[in-house]
């Protein structure tokens, strides 16, 4: 484990609630996914769900969306990916629609 | 947060803002009790406290308590890690520690002491008897805290066991007792025996924190008296509260669970769920999984549902676990139907699974697996031993405290004993034991149509006196069959008392049905039965000339078509005033020439 992930998951473990969907998104991204570990990633981010902000603009449904289409699980990444597709956040909203491309491409 | 609790131990209203605790007994509140109902830690951590106050066993010590308060504050406090990491196993440890050392109590109190918290850990364990057993001896302490311990073991165990006479007798008790949180009990009591507006008052006076638990339990009360829409309207308001909300995950829970998902609105109840997930209540954030896994069922995504149902399988209370592990049932067992190449060897792993589940269940998920237990070993390799195996099933279900209570849960794993027994019995022509099986097994037959009954009541072996015992079944089904082919007179009689359509129909077209009952059922006046009478094959000139005279034309047209009529009546039909009856005597072969002229003439 990299003292870059070991950070990661200490931070979340801590419970701050202020970063908790940036650092759950950052350990998703730089080493859940990468390394295959997809139930664990559904955990991280079920648990952070809940604790986004607005700004946030449904992050972790894109980041959701994106792991069930990792796992063969096309109809729930269709289902979330419409949160982030309507997100006032536009970097979120474009990402969204990235993938919804990749989704239709099959 | 509300700005005043009730203390625990004195029942004195305390000031929150009152840091030194109760001026009774030095109490400090930690949570709000309306919270300790739904968080166990919280409840744990009220002990703890105890432990480690001053004078932590109240005010009034005689006796001597330091050999119980060591113990407590030894092995019981302070361990709230190891609580959530696995709360069965904590309470089970804490039971086993608690027993080692009980005889060895000092004096009377200690051991009430004791006895009172191995009431609250039974009654978390949901095993009632025992937490009852040792509520009555831990009321008995002269300490506070753990009196009103016992005694609230006392009337939640009364009320899960159904024994609601001496639930009521204990009211007095407790009431006696200065038992603060009676009214949360008598909720509880008035909701099982039915009474909504006297449930709803109690609700009032006992959650009158400001937090929100008045307003989840009104809407529990209303979705349990099926007010449904009115318990959504509150549920949603409670459920889109931060995470962080004392309510929130319970609302996110119950709307999905008793409101969204019976509803089939598996997609809002997702949502509502997944946001519930991130609550730090670990007992709502597994519920919320165990839910979820039952919506991604209900959606066929049977990896999710799994995964999901795998943490559901780590709730420490029965209800949760136990419908994890139907759900993990209901996927192996649609995979298994799904495969046409299911082989022999996965379905006895399947009935293994399904037994071993079987053993521990929570009442309410019972009937499903017997359901699955039947269906799965009738697959397996142990299907020579079928009845063997769902009589002691049964049995075992049968002596579960909620058989008496749960008579819509009873009565569906009774009638599935039943149609699996006299499906083999009828089979096998064993009628006096499939008799037998009926008779005993009337009163859950009802309003359940067998088709094993029906078939039996068609066999000449099946004598009056058991058809007698059939009438009480009131499946519509079940008897428009009967009366069709049932041919004892005193039998189509009563059945005849029914006034529902079908039934009668049935009946107006049995060969067996006597005069005196086709007029009963002609007295109705309905168009559908004179007409089934009319068509009968054979029809005594009574009955005929009863239909000749009715109100309805396709019932005369259709007398006038019978080629059994005398001459007269032809005659009278002839001249009948609706044009369709004469056009029935003018094709009809059994008239003669002058009849049907006579009918021509009429139509001119």
């Amino acid at each position: 484990m990299t003292n870059r992930e070991t950070e990661l998951r200490e931070e979340l473990e801590s419970g701050a609630p202020a970063t908790a969907v940036a650092t759950a998104v950052a350990l998703c991204r730089e080493f859940l996914f990468v390394s295959g570990a997809f139930d664990e990633a559904e955990k991280v981010l079920l648990d952070v769900v809940g604790k986004q902000s607005k700004e946030d603009g449904y992050i972790v449904e894109l980041h959701l969306a994106e792991l069930y289409l990792k796992m063969d699980e096309s109809p729930r990444a269709q289902r979330l990916l419409k949160f982030p597709l309507a997100s006032s956040n536009d970097e979120v909203k474009r990402l969204a629609t990235e993938l919804q491309s990749a989704l239709d491409a099959g | 947060m509300s700005s005043s609790y009730i203390c625990p131990n004195c029942g004195i209203k305390v000031s929150i803002s009152e840091e030194a605790g109760c001026p009774g007994c030095g109490h400090i509140q930690v949570n709000t009790r309306d919270e300790s109902r739904n968080n166990l830690q919280d409840l744990n951590l009220t002990t703890a406290e105890i432990g480690q106050r001053k004078n932590p066993f109240g005010n009034q010590e005689e006796d001597d308590l330091d050999w119980v308060r060591n113990f407590l504050s030894e092995n019981v406090d302070g361990r709230d890690d190891e609580f959530q990491a696995n709360p069965q196993k904590y309470l089970l440890e804490n039971e086993a520690k608690c027993l080692d050392v009980i005889d060895q109590s000092p004096n009377d109190e200690s051991r009430n002491i004791l006895c009172s918290y191995l009431s609250w850990v039974n009654t978390e364990l949901g095993r009632y008897q025992r937490s009852l057993d040792y509520g009555i001896q831990g009321s008995s302490c002269k300490q506070n805290f753990f009196r009103n311990q016992a005694l609230g073991s006392v009337l939640t165990a009364l009320l899960e066991l159904n024994r609601l006479d001496e639930f009521l007798a204990w009211v007095d008790k407790a009431r006696e007792a200065k038992y603060p949180e009676i009214e949360r009990h008598e909720m509880d009591y008035f909701i099982r025996k039915g009474m909504m507006k006297e449930a709803l008052e109690k609700c009032d006076q006992h959650y009158s924190d400001g937090v929100g638990w008045d307003i989840f339990y009104r809407a529990d009360i209303l979705k349990t008296f099926g007010r449904v829409e009115e318990s959504e309207a509150l549920y949603q308001k409670l459920a889109s509260r931060k995470i962080t909300d004392p309510v929130f995950a319970s609302a996110a829970n119950s709307l999905a669970f008793s409101i969204l998902m019976p509803q089939k609105r598996f997609v809002e109840a997702e949502n509502v769920l997944m946001r519930a997930i991130s609550t730090s209540i670990l007992r709502e954030k597994i519920n919320a999984y165990s839910n979820l896994a039952m919506v991604a069922f209900h959606l066929k995504e049977y990896k999710a549902a799994m995964r999901f149902a795998t943490v559901g399988l780590t709730s420490h209370l029965v209800a949760i676990a136990s419908e994890s592990r139907l759900t993990i049932c209901k996927i192996e067992n649609q995979k298994l139907h799904e495969n046409p190449n299911s082989t022999e060897a996965e379905w006895d792993a399947f009935f293994e699974l399904v037994l071993k589940n079987l053993a521990i269940t929570d009442f309410d998920d019972a009937a499903d697996f017997f359901e699955y237990l039947i269906d799965s070993c009738e697959r397996s390799s142990q299907r020579k031993d079928l009845v063997q195996i769902i009589d002691e099933q049964y049995e075992k279900l049968c002596a579960h405290p909620d058989w008496n209570y749960k008579k819509e849960l009873s009565a569906r794993i009774e009638t599935l004993r039943v149609d699996k027994f006299s499906e083999i019995y009828l089979l096998e022509k064993r009628y006096p034991e499939l008799e037998d099986l009926f008779t005993r097994s009337m009163e859950y037959l009802k309003n359940h149509g067998s088709s094993a009954l029906t078939q039996y009541l068609k066999v000449p072996f099946a004598g009056v006196e058991f058809r007698r015992k059939c009438l009480v079944i009131s499946d519509e089904v079940f008897l428009e069959n009967w009366a069709g082919f049932e041919e004892n007179p005193e039998i189509l009689l009563t059945l005849s008392e029914n006034k529902t359509e079908d039934i009668l129909i049935s009946l107006a077209s049995n060969p067996a049905t006597t005069d005196e009952i086709l007029k009963i059922i002609a007295s109705e006046e309905d168009v559908d039965l004179d007409f089934a009478i009319s068509t009968r094959e054979k029809l005594s000139p009574e009955m005929i000339e009863l239909l000749m005279n009715s109100n309805f034309e396709s019932v005369r047209r259709e007398i006038a078509r019978r080629p059994d009529l005398d001459d007269s009546s032809y005659n009278k039909l002839a001249t009948d005033v609706a044009a369709l009856v004469r056009d029935a005597i003018r094709q009809n072969p059994a008239c003669s020439q002058e009849i049907k002229a006579l009918a021509a003439l009429g139509s001119l």
